[in-house]
């Protein structure tokens, strides 16, 4: 997946608002990629783009060389947000972007379930499940459609840090599994240099790539190796750079 | 709606002392046009098996004025549901219409009643009139539950591939199909309490909104007060129907209420 140049305005009432300015860089296949900024600095805007939800003001976006189009493309969006379908039981959910694509085949939701830890839940309707199952439920559905390219919009932002920490393991293992690319936001220092190999730290308003780091760290990690904390430390002085309260 | 079950001591104390001060009040008052408790109960006990003046019986009067009631209903059904669908969806066609269909909405049944009785005929005037009480509710709803889907289960969808069709049929509709159930509960609710009205002007002699109009000709205030009542508790009993429909159906929401 390439990005070239990506400008984003919107037009408020207030007049125009420059979200992205320019930016620019590259995910591989199988690579897991973090972007990480202020809050507010257009990560989100940025991750709609790619999933073809929303189209750029100027640059391009090319994904296996093609426009970012979701019905060309296979994607799997997991949202922050509570993104469940609320009338369908777990297993149904998980089928979902299945059903939209016309793909067969319950075997693969099943095994997806149990990868997931998600086994014996499957006739359970989002409201019984906690917030951690929710979006164990949402990245299932996500990887059900056997996704190009995984969007994550900081996923895990609603959890409680107990609960957070054990879905990094998780998502790590299955990623390792499965080696899907992962475009991965999110303003958490640790969760982006503790998954990635790549770290994108974007610049305030309107966002560009500040620097990209690599992590070239073997896993499983350990959050609290001297590497990890050396690189946090190194990713937060740069967004100090940015917003200096930090 | 409040859970009278787990207590039903209180739960009859209510009744019981509304029943008290009818039946002290009748006394006090003390007139034929003020009938009591005992007198009301006497006179559905003649009801249900002798009928009325005319030998009809209460279970046919409550049959013919329900088989009306949900032929207005489904044809409301019919309209509203596939309108509100379209203005729920599209903002443009939703703002069009609301000069003509918010004027409207807030003239009573009753005010039709002339102009039904000069246009149409036969059971078209049941019809119409019980369509009108119900159509407005299940409308509004199924507009609002359809703009209540949550932006992020379309998102879902679209990110997936899905056409807007598809995302209709499998996000919006199911997602805003709560809100239009209840919308046909309280639609049918209102469609019962346009009986009397629409059975003014129907013609034929049996309904249990004639029999009310019937009794009140001859002033007999008990037998009134007893269609009255046969009317409420049949409301009641359609509502509760559907609201347990309700619940088993829309088991994946936390609660149904009213």
């Amino acid at each position: 997946m390439k990005v070239e140049d990506l400008h984003k305005h919107f037009l408020t009432r207030e007049g125009r608002l420059e979200v992205l300015k320019g930016v620019s860089f590259e995910v591989r296949e199988g690579e897991f990629v973090s972007v990480v900024g202020p809050s507010g600095c257009g990560k989100t805007t940025l991750l709609r783009l790619v999933g073809g939800l929303d189209s750029p003001s100027s640059g391009r976006i090319t994904i296996d060389g093609k426009s970012p189009d979701p019905s060309l493309h296979r994607l799997g969006f997991v949202f922050q947000e509570d993104s469940l379908f609320p009338w369908r039981t777990v297993w149904e959910n998980v089928r979902f972007g299945r059903e939209v694509r016309g793909m067969e085949g319950e075997r693969e939701v099943g095994e997806l379930l149990e990868r997931m830890g998600l086994r014996g839940f499957e006739r359970c309707y989002p409201h019984q499940l906690s917030g951690g199952m929710k979006q164990r439920v949402a990245i299932a559905r996500a990887l059900a459609v056997d996704p190009d390219l995984l969007l994550m919009d900081e996923p895990f932002a609603n959890l409680d840090a107990q609960t957070r920490w054990i879905l990094h393991q998780d998502l790590t293992r299955i990623w390792e599994e499965v080696r899907k690319t992962i475009l991965f936001v999110t303003h958490n220092v640790e969760e982006a240099v503790y998954l990635s190999d790549r770290v994108l730290v974007f610049t305030v308003r309107p966002a560009r790539v500040k620097r990209v780091l690599r992590v070239g760290l073997p896993r499983p990690r350990d959050k609290l190796s001297a590497g990890l904390v050396k690189l946090r430390k190194e990713v937060v002085e740069l967004l100090r750079e940015e917003v200096p309260y930090l | 709606m409040i859970r009278f079950s787990r207590e039903p001591l209180y739960a009859s104390l209510l009744p019981l002392g509304v029943l008290l001060l009818w039946e002290a009040l009748s006394r006090m008052v003390h007139s034929s046009f003020f009938p009591g408790v005992g007198e009301v109960l006497g006179s559905l006990w003649t009801l249900l098996t002798k009928g009325d003046v005319e030998g009809i019986r209460l279970h046919e009067h409550a049959l013919h004025s329900l088989l009306r009631v949900l032929g207005g209903f489904s044809l409301a059904c019919l309209t509203a549901i596939p309108l509100g669908i379209l203005m729920g969806l599209r903002e443009g066609i939703y703002r069009l219409s609301k000069p003509v269909l918010e004027p409207v909405r807030f003239i009573p049944p009753l005010a039709w009643i002339p102009l039904v009785i000069l246009l149409l005929s036969g059971y078209w005037r049941y019809l119409f009139v019980i369509w009108l009480g119900a159509f407005f509710p299940i409308l509004l709803n199924t507009i609002s539950g359809i703009k209540r889907t949550s932006p992020t289960l379309v998102e879902v969808s679209r990110s997936f591939g899905a056409g807007k069709g598809t995302t209709v049929k499998k996000v919006v509709i199911p997602s805003a199909l709560p809100e239009i159930t209840s919308g046909m509960r309280v639609g049918l609710g209102v469609g019962w309490m346009c009986i009397v009205a629409a059975e003014m002007i129907g013609g034929e002699r049996v309904g249990l909104g004639r029999l009310i109009l019937k009794y009140s000709e001859l002033l007999r205030v008990d037998m009134v007060v007893a269609g009255m009542i046969t009317i409420g508790v049949v409301g009641l009993l359609m509502n509760e129907v559907l609201l347990r429909a309700e619940k088993r159906l829309f088991i994946w929401r936390r609660e149904v209420s009213l």
